[in-house]
């Protein structure tokens, strides 16, 4: 089969997943609630508003009709209405998503660069005091509560040393840039606002370490195992009796095949991101996608989480599918299942 | 024979199989320790009313905010509870959750992934699919917007996390029965007029069992992360339940000056989660060895 094949292939299986998330989304948010019709109007609504909502949803439909109406609305862009900031969805969603996307990349960019140098370290070092370390920290990181860790750093940082910010995107009284992409650091390169740019990579900090931790200690693990296993290989010896240099064969050829398997991971670490940013964001006072799911599931906001949920798992998907594609490109042994 | 005796024939090599994965346990000092970390656990959960100086849920505005010291262990919280006696209550609570959910996931993960890998075809292929389809939100997203439909609490979260995590067990449980299912007793079985059902529970289930015990041994640190996070945000544990994710929510207001509310709570989940995680990784290491890393 063909990259091209493989690709259509591919593509029609994110459809099918696309599909399938919408099911069971339509599921979770007509068929599960008790009173799907108050669910969705939120708490606080008055009999006229739950009507509203009836007509509108079509509850008094069959399911299959509901299903329809669902899918129609989501293709129009109508995520619903959100009952604590009395706006569509979709609004509040476009406001914020350019916040959460540039702490999420940031975040991914800090995973990938120190699991992958931490993991090599590790290999090369195996069984000295650097590698136990290393590997004693990675197993913290997994079993690491990730709002713990933001605490702590809040605490030590913040408070006490006062080195980091305590939250949010600027410091107050700072301006944002002018909105180009709504990524700070983007646009404040982009008018050459070195001042701005600065204060937002400082505020990054804090949110992007306590987010990356557990990615970070899954990527030395994959990495340190990967490195380990690929030395034990024929032509690694082959080499070393040639008398190749221990550092080509190191860098030039161990490193480069067990980087590719760790491709893979790149998009399940995002995954797990996208999945903390809720309690990370909140913490941190990011005003982005996963502190307004945070504060929509503390109003039983429901609108708001379901939209966020198809959000972030069209968002997880997509990345997969790019993360499947390159790795199949860089490594075309792999038969094209 | 008698079905006695056949059963104690085989319990013998089976008890000292048993005996002798243990001590390959904890003979590796890891593990070991990892064992200790989960006994220690058990241990708090079981005998929690002695443990406890005080009830976790007595509040005591004369007491609020008191330094930890030798009365009061981790000091006492914004409503002046013991935070020690809450920590230790908590651990039930988080034991509790993450248990019931993996026995939820497993059981339904192990019926699916069965039936998934032993007829083959297009019910294999739907199982399949499915499970991507559950696999395609991003960790604890899917949850959160279950438990939220099901309204705020602790069997929401169980409810919600156990509904998230079967497809992982269907897999890994359809993966082990293509990989029994042509075995020769199988086929003896078959011949002899066994029926599906009693091919699957009786022969093929026995031998995906070791692979399900270091699953679900690997997972209980997720699921009581994953649980103390919902509860954390607000949407697992209410007030004034003493679960641990809900104790760090509350004392996150006070971090300045009294630290030890969220700090000794979070502990509590991390001391846990390691424990199980090392216990898990040594089982993995014993039991399946074609699993055993580098």
């Amino acid at each position: 089969m063909k990259l091209g094949q493989y690709v259509t292939k591919r593509l029609l299986q994110f459809v099918f997943v696309l599909l399938g998330t919408s099911i069971i989304l339509f599921t979770v948010s007509h068929v599960i609630p008790a009173d799907p019709v108050r669910a969705a109007a939120g708490p606080k609504a008055t009999p006229a508003e739950l009507e509203a909502i009836r007509v509108k949803l079509g509850f008094d439909k069959p399911l299959p009709v509901q299903y329809v109406i669902y899918v129609t609305n989501l293709l129009h862009g109508d995520l619903g209405r959100s009952v604590v900031t009395l706006r569509p969805v979709i609004f509040d969603l476009a406001e914020r998503l350019p916040a959460t996307l540039e702490l999420s990349v940031f975040s991914l960019a800090i995973t990938v660069i120190f699991g992958i140098t931490l993991g090599i370290y590790s290999a090369k070092n195996r069984n000295r005091l650097g590698d136990h370390a290393i590997r004693f920290l990675s197993l913290g990181g997994i079993s690491m509560p990730s709002f713990w860790l933001a605490l702590l750093f809040q605490m030590v940082f913040f408070l006490r040393l006062g080195w980091l910010p305590g939250g949010g995107r600027l410091s107050s009284g700072m301006v944002p840039p002018a909105h180009l992409t709504g990524l700070y650091v983007l646009d404040s390169l982009l008018t050459g606002n070195l001042a701005t740019l600065r204060d937002a990579l400082w505020h990054m900090i804090g949110p992007a370490v306590a987010q990356s931790a557990i990615g970070i200690a899954s990527v030395i693990r994959m990495m340190r195992a990967g490195m380990l296993e690929e030395m034990t290989k024929d032509y690694v010896t082959m080499f070393r009796s040639a008398g190749v240099r221990e550092r080509t064969v190191v860098y030039k050829y161990v490193l480069k095949n067990s980087l590719v398997p760790v491709i893979t991971l790149i998009g399940v670490m995002f995954g797990s991101i996208l999945g903390g940013s809720f309690i990370i964001e909140q913490v941190f006072q990011w005003p982005g996608v996963g502190s307004y799911g945070t504060q929509a599931l503390l109003n039983l906001d429901f609108q708001p989480i379901m939209s966020i949920t198809l959000v972030m798992s069209f968002m997880y998907s997509f990345s997969n599918l790019v993360v499947d594609v390159v790795y199949v490109y860089l490594n075309p042994k792999v038969s094209y299942e | 024979m008698t079905t006695e005796q056949a059963e104690t024939a085989e319990a013998t090599p089976r008890y000292q199989e048993l005996r002798h994965s243990v001590r390959l346990l904890l003979s590796n000092p890891v593990s070991a320790a990892g064992a200790a970390g989960v006994l220690l656990l058990l241990l708090t959960a079981a005998l929690a009313p002695y443990i406890a100086p005080y009830d976790p849920l007595a509040i005591n505005l004369q007491g609020r905010f008191l330094d930890p010291s030798g009365e009061h262990l981790f000091g006492t919280d914004h409503l002046g509870r013991d935070v020690f006696s809450r920590v230790v209550w908590g651990s039930r609570v988080s034991l509790t959750v993450g248990l019931i959910t993996l026995i939820e996931a497993s059981v339904l993960g192990t019926i699916v992934g069965l039936v998934a890998g032993y007829k083959g075809g297009w019910v294999d292929s739907l199982v399949m699919r499915i499970t991507d389809v559950f696999l395609a939100f991003p960790s604890i997203i899917l949850a959160l917007a279950v438990a939220a439909a099901l309204g705020r609490g602790l069997t929401s979260v169980m409810m919600a996390l156990g509904i998230t995590w079967w497809p992982l067990y269907a897999r890994l449980i359809r993966g082990q029965t293509l990989s029994v299912r042509e075995e020769q007793y199988i086929e003896g079985a078959r011949l002899s007029g066994a029926g599906g059902i009693r091919i699957m529970f009786k022969h093929i289930l026995p031998n995906c069992m070791a692979a399900i015990i270091v699953q679900i041994s690997m997972d209980v640190g997720f699921t009581i992360l994953a649980a103390a996070s919902m509860g954390f945000l607000g949407i697992g544990a209410q007030h004034p339940s003493p679960e641990w994710g809900l104790q760090c929510a509350s004392g996150a207001k006070y971090l300045v000056y009294q630290w030890w509310i969220s700090t000794f709570p979070g502990l509590a989940i991390f001391l846990s989660v390691i424990s199980f995680n090392l216990l898990g990784d040594g089982l993995r290491d014993v039991l399946d060895p074609r699993l055993r890393r580098g």
